[in-house]
């Protein structure tokens, strides 16, 4: 079970190993934006919808925007949304889960009732009400509205995690020894759980990306924005006759989608230790 | 129940019960114990005769639905059942260390073994983190963990069976506990590492003066080990005394039937005696004596009074009604 073994696993699996590759092609991507996009993404820079040629490869969109400066900055939303969203669904849903696992009986109670509600609630309706009610369009707030919901699902792993970790002999040791609550979370249960809640919150990253696709191309999202789901919905009028438009993106998202479910599928090869059979 | 020496614990009129659904178990009902400033108390009892739930009950850990009702654990005349949950923490791994059974699963697997025996020590001292690593090391060396400075920077998984218990045992003595308890801490190792374990234990015992509560069922470990012997049967304390005379006079007919059990090489029988049937179930123990509806020289009066635990003679006490008449009496029930 140490890192260097997890890692030879790891490089093994293939899928694994290609979902690593486009994850790092579409960061390093996002990082390097401006060097690498040809044009400004909002500059007019030619006239409208024309096709892919040697100098605009992916087109140019109904204004006459250069389409693959737009996909490359879309990068940097798309991972923002959904590294964003993850980042505070682990943070809320292990706290979350933390607590009512280690503490149960009641509070568990309470707080799996309050999980159960969100769980109930559509989520799709959830966002269009809330953004429509408070009018909140930017990247950013997609990305907290998708936490807000999202963290259920690692509440309720981190949360039967702990109740199995909790009754392990060296957590019961610990406290033989004299450890408090918060040194027993931290040193005994959460490092344990780790592997889990990193494949989880890997796998999220892809479903949230393609969630703000999903919200922006329904126009939940704010149009002057560079984001691959806006792609999607303003190349939608023209797709009869410039398919460019709404492929590139639609290309873009697929393939960063897939790419973090793989690398999240191999890490939960190489890493949980309940499908390895060992421990 | 006296003995020479100072005290370091005495349980009196101990009672953990369980309130399960089905009804309540006692698994600890009312038993008596005393430990001397350096000596070692081995509780021997069957499986489920409630020798865990005495140790847990000591530091405080009977988890739900469990609940110590009743008596007092004087331990350095303080009563650990009068503490509130900050105070037991202090108390626990500091004053009073436990180590357990299973070796193989009482290390956190991911923390090298130093991390964890040098966590055990800042959860009670301060010491400054340079020189904690030096303490460690001198702890590995105690316990006898070669080639200490390289190991602790090891993960449990390229330890032996044998050398995590020595981690464990070093996590326990870390802070120089008076009490430590042992809960049958050489049940999974093989006999040859059984043997280092124990003379490791013992010698704990000779250089820090440490009491043990050594709980087992192997009455080899006790011969070898203990200074006194508390045998327990189903929830309740059958006899007490040092451990020369349990072994060489022993006066409860469930003692006797214990020895008897055990395979010896220097005397000759044709085979071994068993104690017929089981533990009984502690959720309706058998009225009067527990130890009744399997004893051979059972009677009446035994099945109608609870039999008290009785000084016979200095340090020695024993709870049976029948224990003057069964010396002249063979057993008759058993086969």
């Amino acid at each position: 079970m140490t890192w260097s073994e997890n890692w030879r696993r790891f490089r093994k699996n293939k899928a694994a190993l290609i979902g690593g590759l486009i994850v790092l092609a579409v960061v390093i991507t996002a990082i390097i934006a401006p060097v690498i996009s040809p044009y400004n993404p909002d500059d007019v820079v030619a006239g409208r919808l024309q096709p892919p040629s040697n100098k605009f490869w992916f087109g140019t969109d109904g204004i006459g925007r250069d389409c693959l400066s737009r996909v490359v900055w879309g990068s940097r939303t798309a991972l923002m949304v959904g590294l964003g969203a993850s980042l505070i669904s682990v943070i809320v849903g292990v706290a979350f889960g933390s607590i009512a696992g280690y503490y149960g009986g009641i509070i568990d109670d309470a707080m799996m009732r309050i999980c159960e509600i969100l769980l109930v609630i559509p989520s799709f309706f959830l966002y269009i009400l809330i953004v429509s009610i408070f009018r909140v369009r930017g990247p950013e707030y997609i990305a907290v509205l998708l936490a807000l919901t999202g963290w259920t699902e690692l509440a309720k792993i981190v949360r039967v995690d702990f109740f199995s970790l909790k009754e392990r002999e060296f957590t019961k040791a610990a406290i033989g020894l004299g450890a408090s609550d918060i040194h027993i979370i931290f040193r005994y249960l959460l490092p344990n759980d780790l592997a889990p809640i990193i494949v989880v919150a890997t796998m999220n990253i892809a479903g949230f990306i393609i969630m703000e696709a999903a919200l922006s191309f329904i126009g939940l999202g704010d149009p002057t924005a560079c984001s691959w789901g806006i792609m999607l919905s303003q190349g939608r009028q023209y797709i009869g006759y410039a398919w460019w438009l709404a492929t590139f993106p639609g290309l873009a998202t697929f393939i960063t989608a897939v790419g973090f479910n793989f690398l999240g599928d191999g890490l939960r090869d190489s890493l949980d230790p309940r499908l390895r059979g060992t421990i | 129940m006296t003995e020479e020496g100072e005290k370091l614990l005495s349980i009196k009129d101990l009672k953990t019960h369980f309130f399960t659904e089905r009804g309540v178990v006692k698994a600890v009902d009312g038993i008596n114990l005393e430990i001397g400033k350096g000596k070692i108390l081995g509780l021997v009892g069957e499986s489920g005769s409630g020798k865990t739930v005495t140790a847990l009950s000591i530091v405080r850990l009977v988890s739900y639905p469990g609940k110590i009702l009743n008596g007092y654990i004087l331990f350095q005349n303080e009563n650990l059942l009068e503490k509130n949950e900050r105070e037991m923490r202090h108390i626990r791994g500091n004053r009073i260390s436990m180590i357990f059974q299973d070796p193989m699963s009482c290390l956190n697997p991911v923390f090298t073994v130093g991390d964890q025996v040098a966590e055990a020590i800042r959860l009670h001292q301060d010491i400054p983190r340079s020189e904690i690593e030096q303490s460690v090391v001198n702890i590995f060396e105690k316990v006898g963990i070669p080639d200490a400075k390289k190991r602790l920077k090891e993960h449990p998984h390229k330890f032996s069976g044998g050398m995590r218990q020595r981690v464990m045992i070093a996590m326990a003595l870390s802070c120089h506990p008076d009490l430590l308890i042992a809960d049958e801490p050489t049940t999974n190792l093989d006999v040859t590492i059984q043997l280092q374990i124990l003379n490791l234990m013992r010698k704990i015992k000779r250089d820090f003066k440490t009491s043990i509560l050594l709980i087992t069922h192997d009455l080899g470990v006790i011969a070898e080990m203990a200074d006194h012997v508390a045998v327990m049967y189903a929830g309740k304390i059958m006899e007490y005394s040092d451990v020369v005379e349990v072994f060489s006079n022993p006066l409860h007919p469930y003692t006797k039937a214990l020895l008897e059990s055990v395979p010896r090489l220097d005397v000759e029988t044709r085979r071994l005696r068993v104690i017929p049937g089981t533990v009984p179930e502690l959720l309706n123990p058998p009225d009067g004596c527990r130890f009744s509806p399997r004893c051979a020289y059972t009677r009446e009066v035994c099945r109608k009074e609870v039999p008290p635990l009785i000084e016979i003679k200095r340090g020695h006490s024993v709870a049976c009604l029948r224990m003057n008449d069964i010396d002249t009496e063979r057993g008759d029930n058993n086969v």
